[in-house]
């Protein structure tokens, strides 16, 4: 960097360095008596840059809460918030966690008790700390979170949160993640955090068996808080929740074989979408949630419908022989759509316009299924078995495709059958559904970052066909 | 026999020169152009411009001096091998040596008394101390020739209050900043981009406010900000309604 001022010195001489200095001290009388004019503009300026065009992990340190009161109960609640707030936040994918070795001793509760010096020193070396206190006060589960700049000594505090809720264990989970999503946002540049999401996804009863139900059950992010939402008994398959998580679509097998069904989470009951004819499922919301696309064979051979959110409407796109199924939008412009056709007789992942216009093949070969197009609309996540035919050793795995280059990454490597991708709403993870030993009873599903590493089960076997929720 | 068995073999070699010659220049002439064993379309390489569609930081390289991270082994010591002394020989004339003065060493720096308490500096709107663009229309603090004038004490600079936030627009614009695509004479040149936050993160108003000299760097340092979805909201605690931001992008030297 060059910083050279050359300033150059005239020869002082009386009368004009005095005219100067008048001048000088005029001009900043007048700048300092128009400041509060320029305040009110709201408007600060920094001076910053960069020589180098990478970016690194914000290392970050989680210190444990300090309770508040010594009974029983907040230390349970403590201990919950405690792996939570820490499980969301090493799992972020953007930070680099202080190991819990590492930290020095002694919790802070508050900013007076906090001692920056010891965390930004060796060996914690951390940049931003993050600490509180928890417990009860009266009949409420109060909590008090700060995050605080251990590079900035003289004006450390980013965060300062107060949570007041009912004192459960759903609630200091609940606690947790709104922490840790604040902390994502200040920190992780501008995307917020994920840590409220939730995961709907397929619950296998009975597998392998005659009496097989599939269910569609909903999660947490976590993998926490698993439960049922809906009681058909019978098979459901490929559940889409709406944009703003008001309405779950999903289609189930009823008496006039498989339909589009429709479920209202706000309701707690199914809301009515009309029965057609044909085969209909993999239902995919657009992005403003105005419509539906699905797959129905209502004219003999399976193609993309479009309808509106209520069923109504319903126009088709597609008009090619070989089957074409799971349609997903591009959900930051939804003037795309990625679907399956299985045109050159196997199964290939395209791309087309909203209206039908344009198709495009993305993948060239292989057995290629369950696309899942990423949040900023660049990246198309999709199962593939790359080695398919007779005799070929197959293995299914996903990749992730760039959109508008057609080059490939493969994440997945000789973990079993994996399939049905899905994208958190940052971009920065992915959940899928594998089987180690190809058996349908066996399928987990998994979650991983968006470049494979950080693999790691969310259910017990049983699960299949996730789909995360877009907020 | 000799004559129509040569004039045969000849005719024969001739025949076979000819097809050889023909069938290896049409293998020529019909993969002309192409790679011999390689359909361009399917190539699959993992291509490192991906990375920046997924918004996760880029791994940490590993530290080759690190003896454990490594995979390199490290060389055992080598014991050295026992030095032999030379036996003079018996007539050798000894050299003479030099008489050496006592090096002569420097006074030891006498510590400079301690000052007395000095009142505080408030610094003017920078982060990065680097070249001035003249006075500007600072917030709380402006730098002439005769001294530092500030209003009051409460209104501090941005940039040491939200330090945290100052380092997060670095890094977003840093990462966006593509500097595989610049010249190699971009280097000695610097551009300056300004632009505005808005309250809730987004941008407004980027302009080249001095362009470099160098093409390239102008047009990646101007895309770089332009690809910025967005930043975090501004810091709660931050009143205006918008900050001004004056961005530098300095390509390193390379070797």
């Amino acid at each position: 960097m060059d910083c050279s001022t050359s300033k150059s010195r005239q020869p002082s001489r009386p009368y004009p360095f005095r005219i100067l200095a008048m001048v000088v001290s005029l001009a900043a009388a007048f700048v300092l008596l128009a400041l509060p004019v320029l305040h009110a503009l709201g408007q600060d300026n920094i001076f910053t840059g960069t020589s180098t065009g990478a970016a690194a992990t914000i290392r970050l340190a989680v210190a444990d809460f300090k309770p508040l009161a010594a009974d029983p109960q907040t230390a349970a609640l403590k201990t919950t918030f405690d792996t939570t707030l820490y499980a969301d936040l090493a799992s972020a994918g953007i930070f680099d966690i202080v190991s819990k070795s590492l930290m020095p001793p002694g919790t802070p509760g508050a900013p007076s008790e906090m001692q920056l010096q010891s965390y930004s020193n060796a060996p914690a070396s951390a940049s931003f700390v993050a600490f509180g206190s928890l417990g009860m006060v009266g009949s409420k589960l109060i909590a008090n979170g700060f995050l605080f700049d251990a590079k900035n000594l003289q004006y450390p505090q980013v965060l300062a949160k107060q949570y007041s809720e009912d004192p459960t264990e759903d609630s200091a989970r609940q606690i947790a993640h709104r922490f840790a999503d604040e902390i994502i946002l200040r920190l992780g540049g501008g995307t917020p955090g994920i840590a409220e999401s939730k995961i709907y996804y397929v619950k296998i009863s009975g597998g392998g068996t005659p009496n097989v139900t599939k269910e569609i059950w909903e999660m947490d992010y976590d993998g926490a808080n698993q439960h049922a939402i809906t009681h058909l008994g019978t098979i459901s398959l490929s559940p889409r929740i709406s944009p703003d998580s008001s309405r779950l679509a999903f289609s189930s097998l009823g008496r006039n074989g498989f339909q589009i069904r429709m479920y209202s989470l706000l309701l707690g009951r199914a809301v009515n979408f009309p029965e057609v004819g044909g085969t209909n499922i993999s239902p995919a919301w657009s992005p403003d949630g105005r419509e539906i696309a699905y797959s129905s064979s209502r004219t003999d051979t399976p193609e993309i419908w479009i309808s509106d959110a209520s069923g109504n409407l319903a126009r088709r796109i597609t008009s090619f022989r070989g089957g074409n199924v799971s349609p997903t939008y591009n959900p930051k412009t939804g003037a795309q759509i990625a679907f399956v056709s299985g045109r050159t007789s196997v199964p290939q992942i395209y791309i087309m316009n909203s209206d039908g216009s344009a198709v495009q093949q993305m993948t060239d070969g292989g057995y290629a299924t369950s696309p899942s197009w990423s949040p900023n609309g660049q990246v198309i996540a999709f199962a593939w078995d790359r080695k398919y035919g007779p005799g070929a050793p197959g293995g299914q795995d996903i990749y992730v495709m760039e959109a508008a280059t057609k080059k490939w990454i493969q994440l997945t490597h000789d973990g079993g059958r994996c399939d049905f991708p899905s994208w958190s709403p940052d971009g920065r993870h992915i959940v899928y559904a594998n089987s180690a030993d190809g058996r349908e009873a066996h399928t987990r599903i998994w979650t991983m970052l968006a470049d494979g590493s950080q693999r790691r089960p969310l259910t017990g076997p049983g699960a299949d066909m996730p789909n995360w929720s877009w907020k | 026999m000799d004559g129509r068995f040569g004039g045969g073999l000849a005719g024969s070699f001739a025949l076979h020169a000819v097809a050889a010659t023909l069938l290896l220049t049409w293998a020529y002439v019909s993969h002309a152009g192409q790679s011999w064993g390689q359909a361009a379309a399917t190539a699959g390489a993992i291509q490192a411009t991906m990375v920046s569609d997924i918004p996760l930081p880029p791994k940490a390289p590993m530290d080759e001096n690190n003896v454990l991270a490594t995979d390199n082994p490290s060389p055992a010591p080598v014991t050295p091998a026992p030095k032999t002394v030379d036996v003079p020989q018996p007539d050798a004339i000894p050299i003479p040596v030099k008489p050496t003065k006592p090096a002569k060493l420097a006074d030891k720096a006498t510590p400079a008394p301690p000052l007395h308490p000095q009142p505080i500096q408030i610094q003017p709107n920078k982060v990065q101390a680097g070249e001035g663009a003249g006075v500007r229309i600072a917030m709380s603090s402006i730098q002439t020739r005769a001294g530092t004038a500030s209003v009051d004490v409460s209104d501090t600079a941005f940039g040491a209050k939200f330090a945290y936030y100052v380092q997060e627009i670095d890094q977003k614009v840093a990462s966006q900043w593509y500097t595989t695509m610049l010249d190699p004479q971009a280097a000695g040149h610097r551009l300056y981009v300004n632009f505005e936050i808005e309250r809730d993160g987004s941008v407004t108003h980027i302009q080249i406010a001095q362009p470099s000299g160098d093409t390239s760097l102008d047009r990646t340092g101007l895309s770089a900000v332009q690809h910025v979805d967005n930043f975090p909201p501004l810091p709660e605690a931050y009143n205006g309604t918008h900050i001004g931001v004056t961005f530098y992008f300095d390509p390193a030297q390379h070797p």
